[in-house]
């Protein structure tokens, strides 16, 4: 299997509502990839999509190198918007209608309640569950098949903190056993807290995908400060590996070619005969890089 | 098929509306089947009389007369399994878990199948029921037991079932198009009860229209179902009845039952946000 999902030039519109414009994507297996935008940027739509519940207007995908099918859904987890079940009936109820649909055996059942921490309460209706307990339900309904992919639409919405980490601490639990996750999520540190890669969707448009590590990697600067301020500039200016220099304060905002680090210009500095009595790494977060990658669009 | 029917019955088994419904039905159908004797009683006792004859020797449970009888009588109680198809398929709607069964790999004509198939065992299990009550009834009060008697007009059975399957079908589709419970649980009663009959009656007798369109009222989906099983009682009262279930009756329902299920695989097929 080459890729998970590939999505070619999709487009939806809601009658005059262009919800998706020319999307296109790619995972591939063992990605965590966060599908990141503001609300009505298209995330729920394009996946409605690719999930077989929203009728595409044109474009094409396919899920593990071949069109999508039923027998493709049964080897996808996916839950779309809130969580979905009978509310008359128990989470072991409700977790057999999925099971005898995707054609998972019910030993399974069990297995994915305990993982999410629901055996306790496997036998209550599904009415008495509290939001947290209804999301981590979805969460393990997507796991009974033991799928290649799962597909989380904003797992943590409307969640308590202790609900919050809950979820994400069962995504990167579930990330490390090698499943690829497609996350969307409006929420930026959630993405960089979980995801591997990401795409930036605004108004139906892709904006920008690429790995979370790059993105940040590439926006990484460098606070430096030495007691003569105004003679470290200079030098620092003159580092071949220097891009940008400029004074903020009492630090010296210094931004490095790709792969250089703290490390490379400190040593440099030494080499210089400066001592310098500060030095922090700041990794601008993806909430600026993301503001930004937005505004840059208008 | 069995799975796809097993999907259905795990989604009703634990659900205590359709214990409700269900028992009801089965005790409606029960006591209104097995008190025609009460009530032929108590005509009696009110004085009712005809040339001599009095009502309790009217033969209602007599082999094979029974069948007619009571298919006919118990298919007038249909509404309240409709109620139950209804409320299983908007409940979907509703709770979203249509479009959850989808995204988990149910495809739109599997969706339908297993509510068709859960249709068909209603329908099934209604009929036997009846047959059951036909056979505990005949054997109370019958005059003539002999096995050609009992298995004769078995036809009746036959057209009992179609008459619910073909009801219960036109609810489910109905249900999708309307798609709130209540609403079409209205609407299903006052165009079965009100609407339909009385735009057939316009139709068959107001003098303009009668000669030009009066022929299309048997083709109204509640009047074909009806017919059926043509009303037996009239016969006690010495007037002719169509004491068969006709071929054409039985084409016009099941023609109008493919036109139901094509639409509602559209429906399902083509309304995107459920």
């Amino acid at each position: 299997m080459e890729t998970i999902l590939e999505i070619n030039n999709l487009y939806k519109n809601y009658g005059k509502i262009k919800a998706v414009q020319d999307l296109s994507l790619k995972v591939s297996p063992g990605n965590v990839f966060g599908l990141l935008g503001p609300n009505g940027s298209g995330k729920t739509t394009t996946l409605g999509v690719i999930l077989d519940v929203v009728n595409k207007n044109s474009g094409e995908y396919k899920w593990f190198d071949a069109a999508p099918s039923k027998e493709s859904r049964k080897k996808i987890g996916a839950i779309l918007e809130a969580p979905a079940f009978y509310p008359y009936l128990s989470a072991v109820n409700n977790l057999k209608v999925i099971a005898k649909i995707k054609g998972a055996s019910y030993n399974s059942i069990d297995e994915v309640l305990e993982k999410v921490g629901l055996a306790e309460r496997k036998k209550d209706r599904y009415q008495t569950y509290s939001l947290g307990m209804k999301q981590r339900l979805a969460i393990a309904s997507a796991l009974l098949s033991d799928p290649f992919v799962l597909v989380l639409d904003e797992p943590t919405n409307g969640l308590d903190p202790q609900g919050i980490a809950d979820v994400r601490e069962l995504i990167i639990k579930i990330s490390s056993e090698g499943k690829t996750i497609i996350l969307a999520s409006h929420l930026l540190d959630e993405v960089q807290k979980v995801c591997s890669h990401f795409a930036v969707l605004n108004k139906g448009k892709v904006l920008y995908t690429g790995s979370v590590e790059e993105a940040l990697a590439s926006k990484e600067s460098i606070e430096v400060a030495a007691p003569d301020i105004a003679g470290l500039l200079p030098v620092v200016s003159q580092y071949e590996f220097c891009k940008e220099a400029l004074i903020s304060g009492q630090k010296i905002i210094v931004h490095l070619n790709q792969g250089k680090t703290s490390h490379d210009l400190n040593s440099y500095l030494v080499t210089k005969g400066i001592v310098v009595s500060h030095l922090v790494t700041e990794q601008k977060n993806l909430e600026e890089q993301f503001l930004e990658i937005l505004s840059q669009a208008k | 098929m069995i799975r796809l029917f097993l999907i259905e019955w795990i989604k009703l088994r634990n659900y205590r509306a359709f214990h409700v419904l269900t028992g009801l039905y089965f005790l409606i159908v029960g006591v209104i089947c097995s008190s025609g004797a009460l009530l032929l009683h108590y005509l009696k006792a009110q004085g009712l009389n005809y040339k001599g004859v009095d009502p309790t020797m009217l033969p209602i449970y007599d082999f094979p007369d029974v069948w007619q009888n009571m298919t006919f009588v118990a298919a007038r109680l249909k509404i309240f399994l409709a109620f139950i198809v209804i409320i299983s398929l908007t409940n979907e709607i509703t709770y979203k878990t249509f479009r959850q069964n989808i995204i988990d790999g149910l495809n739109r004509f599997e969706f339908m199948l297993s509510k068709l198939s859960m249709i068909f065992v209603f329908s099934l299990v209604n009929t036997i029921l009846v047959f059951v009550f036909g056979l505990i009834m005949g054997f109370i009060y019958s005059h003539n037991t002999s096995i050609g008697a009992i298995f004769s007009n078995m036809q009746f059975l036959g057209a009992f079932f179609l008459n619910i399957f073909a009801f219960l079908v036109f609810a489910f589709l109905i249900g999708l198009l309307i798609k709130r419970t209540g609403i079409v649980i209205v609407f299903l009663g006052l165009y079965a009860m009100f609407i339909e009959p009385i735009t057939t009656l316009i139709l068959t007798e107001a003098p303009k229209l009668k000669g030009n369109v009066g022929h299309l009222a048997p083709y109204f989906p509640i009047k074909a179902i009806r017919d059926l099983i043509h009303e037996p009682f009239l016969k006690y009262a010495f007037q002719e009845i169509q004491d068969y279930v006709s071929f054409t009756d039985v084409a016009v329902v099941m023609v109008q039952l493919l036109c139901y299920c094509t639409l509602i695989f559209m429906l399902l097929k083509w309304r995107s946000n459920h």
